[in-house]
């Protein structure tokens, strides 16, 4: 069960398939993330996360109408990406960072650290590719992934780091006394 | 229901084996990250929605047919197996995945497990194992460890080894063991789709922490490694090995060869036969 692994920086088709699962994957995370804080109350994270979900949306779509003139996409499983620096699409912010009580500030941090990520990688696939098209095309998203982490960037100076006790809850779910 | 999933530059994509109810697990719990891997899985492998049936039992994981744009059953605690045994023998046709927890599937469940794995009915079990009963508020389940003192139903710990689930399907016959973690949902989903193919019951056992009960198993991250062998399909040479593991060891244990259990004789009588008999 030997496990193939495919480049985005081989050819057009699968970069472009790389890119469309970065982009639908920050899209649904970040829809996935608000509508965890909406069912937990965090109305205001949850704004956040569904305005960044906004914005990848948008790109995800771009990216879908530049492959429907590329035409048919390579097949390529999940496990098959090769996004080198982490396991998932670099862009989905990590489910694992999430936390009910979390300040704006954390999901800006998660969100600048996932759209660092997606820069990065469109960055290193046009620094690889011998292929012309892919580099022009890398080079242009990772311009609108590096516009993204201004703007990420922008928005957390409104938002300090909270105090320690942040996570702190009167009526915790676990119950230990 | 509306079969038509193929997308036009890629096919069908996870989203669309996604339903509109909104997950309610603890932001953090890795759950999520299990879902994401369950409908890539399903993407994967283009599986027709009309043919595809989700099964669970109860808890946070077995949530799962909720969330799901595929036919499901929510059944009752520890009972999905035998639920699921039935679908897929009176529709062979079908896939048929089982969800559900640590609680539900070695404890209240646990006798269904070990005959589920000894009858090899051409299925995939996903037990997202935790450590906890968190849907009631952080219990002892029978993989939390002996000395966990964090319940006030035992102060002390359990006091009593925890099950080792892949060790416990191998002594029992699944077809196909394998160990995933949630944190690596393309890994999950690699896994799961390795399993729906390979014939008979497969059991795939995902680490997903419990943030809110268990916040200790976010480190799990760096506890996992990988199994760092072959899969073999001799159940013996798998279960020398899994005894040499340290329960974070991730792959594929057991690819089996054994005949899935699926009777050949068709049905004598009729749904309507069986209902007049239980006419009042």
């Amino acid at each position: 069960m030997k496990m193939k692994v495919l480049n985005g920086a081989a050819n057009v088709g699968l970069f472009l398939a790389h890119a469309l699962a970065l982009e639908i994957e920050a899209a649904e995370r970040y829809t996935e993330l608000a509508d965890s804080m909406e069912a937990h109350n965090n109305v205001e994270v949850a704004k956040l996360f569904r305005d960044l979900s906004t914005y990848s949306a948008k790109h995800a779509e771009e990216v879908k109408q530049i492959a429907r003139e590329f035409g048919a996409l390579p097949k390529v499983a999940p496990w098959e990406f090769q996004w080198d620096a982490t396991t998932e699409s670099p862009e989905a912010a990590a489910f694992e960072n999430a936390h009910y009580l979390m300040k704006p500030h954390h999901a800006l941090k998660m969100a600048l650290l996932s759209e660092h990520q997606g820069n990065n990688y469109y960055a290193s696939v046009a620094a690889e590719t011998k292929d012309p098209e892919v580099a022009r095309l890398a080079r242009e998203f990772a311009e609108e992934e590096a516009g993204h982490v201004a703007l990420v960037r922008k928005w957390l100076e409104r938002y300090p780091a909270p105090k320690d006790d942040w996570s702190d809850d009167p009526d915790p779910p676990n119950i230990s006394d | 229901m509306d079969t038509h999933l193929t997308d036009d530059v890629v096919g069908p994509l996870p989203g669309d084996y996604k339903s509109d109810v909104k997950p309610i697990w603890c932001p953090g719990c890795g759950d999520y990250s299990v879902l994401a891997g369950i409908t890539r899985a399903m993407a994967t492998m283009g599986l027709e929605r009309k043919d595809t049936v989700v099964v669970s039992g109860i808890g946070c994981s077995s949530r799962i047919p909720a969330y799901t744009s595929v036919y499901g059953y929510h059944t009752v605690h520890g009972r999905s197996l035998a639920v699921a045994s039935g679908v897929k023998l009176a529709r062979p046709e079908l896939n048929v995945l089982i969800f559900g927890g640590d609680g539900d599937g070695f404890s209240i469940g646990g006798n269904h497990f070990l005959h589920a794995c000894r009858r090899n009915v051409d299925m995939t079990y996903i037990v997202m194992d935790n450590q906890v009963y968190g849907m009631t508020k952080g219990q002892a389940s029978p993989t939390t460890e002996a000395d966990w003192c964090e319940s006030k139903l035992t102060p002390e710990g359990p006091g009593v080894n925890p099950i080792q689930p892949v060790a416990l399907a191998l002594a029992c016959g699944a077809n196909f063991v394998a160990r995933g973690f949630s944190n690596n949902p393309n890994e999950v989903a690699r896994l799961i789709v390795e399993g729906v193919r390979h014939p008979g019951f497969s059991v795939i056992h995902i680490l997903s922490p419990c943030v809110t009960f268990r916040p200790e198993q976010r480190n799990w991250k760096s506890t996992v490694h990988p199994y760092g062998r072959e899969p073999t399909d001799d159940p013996n040479e798998a279960m020398r090995a899994v005894l040499e593991d340290d329960g974070f060891g991730l792959g594929i244990f057991l690819a089996g060869n054994r005949r899935p259990f699926q009777p050949e004789s068709a049905a004598t009588r009729s749904i309507a036969q069986i209902e007049e008999g239980f006419a009042v």
